[in-house]
């Protein structure tokens, strides 16, 4: 392994996790300022991603989701302020607002994005068909 | 607040500190095991199992090398994140972690746990647990599947429309004990039920209940589960975040794989 090598292996560690630690104060800021990040799971099928949101007590009519280049961006209000007040470090802080993005594949067609909601159980899903 | 344990056994580097008399009569028949996993359904089912039939904590597992120096506060009282529950009937003894295991930890609690289940005449060890399936979202009663260290389980269960586990991969907490379990002769039982991989599913939790208590004879109301489910969503967000930390270190996608010797 050259001397290159190795320093390219300590930057790239040093930037994942400088990265790891600036998305756990992102988190911790959002915490506290009553935003939550909302869950989501992304499964790949040969032709397209599915990107499931749980969005729980979310207002999904309060909806926005935006889609640019690389990323997919959420917001959405909650239908009512959650608090938990035996939380000691949240007792004060009211969950208002869902805000959260979440990077796309690179082979994912944005232009060709469906949106579905259910409204029932809370859920939005963003599927994504694959460039061909 | 509790006290100091009445007795602390020691399996290698694990404690179990028992704050009851673990030799009265009668001996629980079962222990439900309950590590977070897939879509927390374990966590979320072996939560409303202790509300709902108001279980007393009657021991904690600790371990200074096995388990990051944690302490839970409840009710004021600082306990291990790692718990014993117990219904006053004694029917059953209930082992719930509020904390997923590192995956250098697992083997070690699967052989505590079970030395400790056989120390006591348990009969069976049980456990509910999801089991990832991708079109989650359009199932309206996600499918119930047994994986048990016991043949006669199958047929037993067969009558509740639950389906014996046939070929897959299991990676985590319950595949080594369902392993552990057929090697050492111990009766586990796991009920998988079809969920999210990394979002709270409390509705695949409360199928989880229904299989298990029919099960166990164990009656536990679902309906409160159901009522609450967004909120215990919110509620579970950030273990399910550490969960799917842990579950990316044990390779827990290896579950999607088609065994090479499927046939």
């Amino acid at each position: 392994m050259s001397f290159h090598d190795v320093f390219d292996r300590i930057r790239k560690r040093m930037r994942d996790l400088m990265e790891e630690f600036e998305a756990e104060i992102e988190e911790l800021t959002q915490t506290y300022s009553g935003v939550i990040q909302p869950l989501y799971t992304v499964t790949e099928y040969p032709d397209r991603y599915e990107v499931v949101l749980d969005l729980p007590y979310g207002d999904l009519n309060a909806l926005s989701v935006k889609i640019s280049d690389s990323t997919l961006k959420i917001e959405c209000d909650l239908v009512e302020e959650i608090k938990f007040e035996k939380w000691s470090i949240h007792r004060n802080v009211s969950f208002k607002r869902y805000k959260g993005e979440l990077k796309i594949p690179f082979d994912a067609d944005i232009f060709g994005a469906v949106i579905t909601r259910d409204p029932k159980k809370h859920f939005v899903k963003v599927v994504f068909p694959k460039k061909k | 607040m509790l006290g100091r344990p009445r007795r602390t056994l020691l399996f290698n580097e694990l404690q179990i500190h028992e704050y009851y008399d673990a030799y009265a009569t009668p001996t629980p028949k079962y222990m439900i095991l309950c590590f977070p996993d897939v879509g927390l359904v374990s966590s979320i089912a072996c939560r409303h199992i202790v509300m709902e039939k108001k279980l007393g904590l009657v021991g904690e597992i600790d371990s200074p090398t096995l388990l990051p120096p944690v302490s839970v506060i409840h009710e004021s009282s600082p306990i291990s994140p790692v718990q014993l529950y117990m219904p006053e009937d004694r029917s059953f003894l209930m082992v719930l972690s509020e904390i997923p295991l590192l995956p250098s930890s697992v083997y070690p609690f699967v052989d505590a746990i079970s030395n400790y289940a056989d120390e006591l005449g348990v009969e069976y060890l049980l456990a509910v647990t999801g089991l990832a399936v991708p079109n989650r979202l359009e199932l309206e009663r996600p499918q119930v599947f047994v994986a048990s260290s016991r043949k006669e389980v199958y047929a037993s269960v067969k009558k509740e429309n639950i389906e014996a586990l046939r070929e897959g991969f299991m990676v985590g907490f319950y595949a080594l004990l369902l392993k552990e379990g057929r090697k050492k002769g111990f009766s586990t039982v796991v009920f998988l039920v079809e969920s999210f991989l990394d979002i709270p599913d409390p509705e695949a939790a409360a199928f989880g209940i229904v299989a298990l208590s029919r099960f166990a004879g164990i009656r536990v109301d679902t309906t409160k589960l159901l009522e609450e489910a967004e909120l215990i969503k919110i509620g579970t967000r950030d273990l399910m975040m550490q969960t799917r930390k842990a579950m990316m270190d044990m390779q827990k996608q290896m579950e999607r794989q088609m065994p090479l010797m499927y046939m």
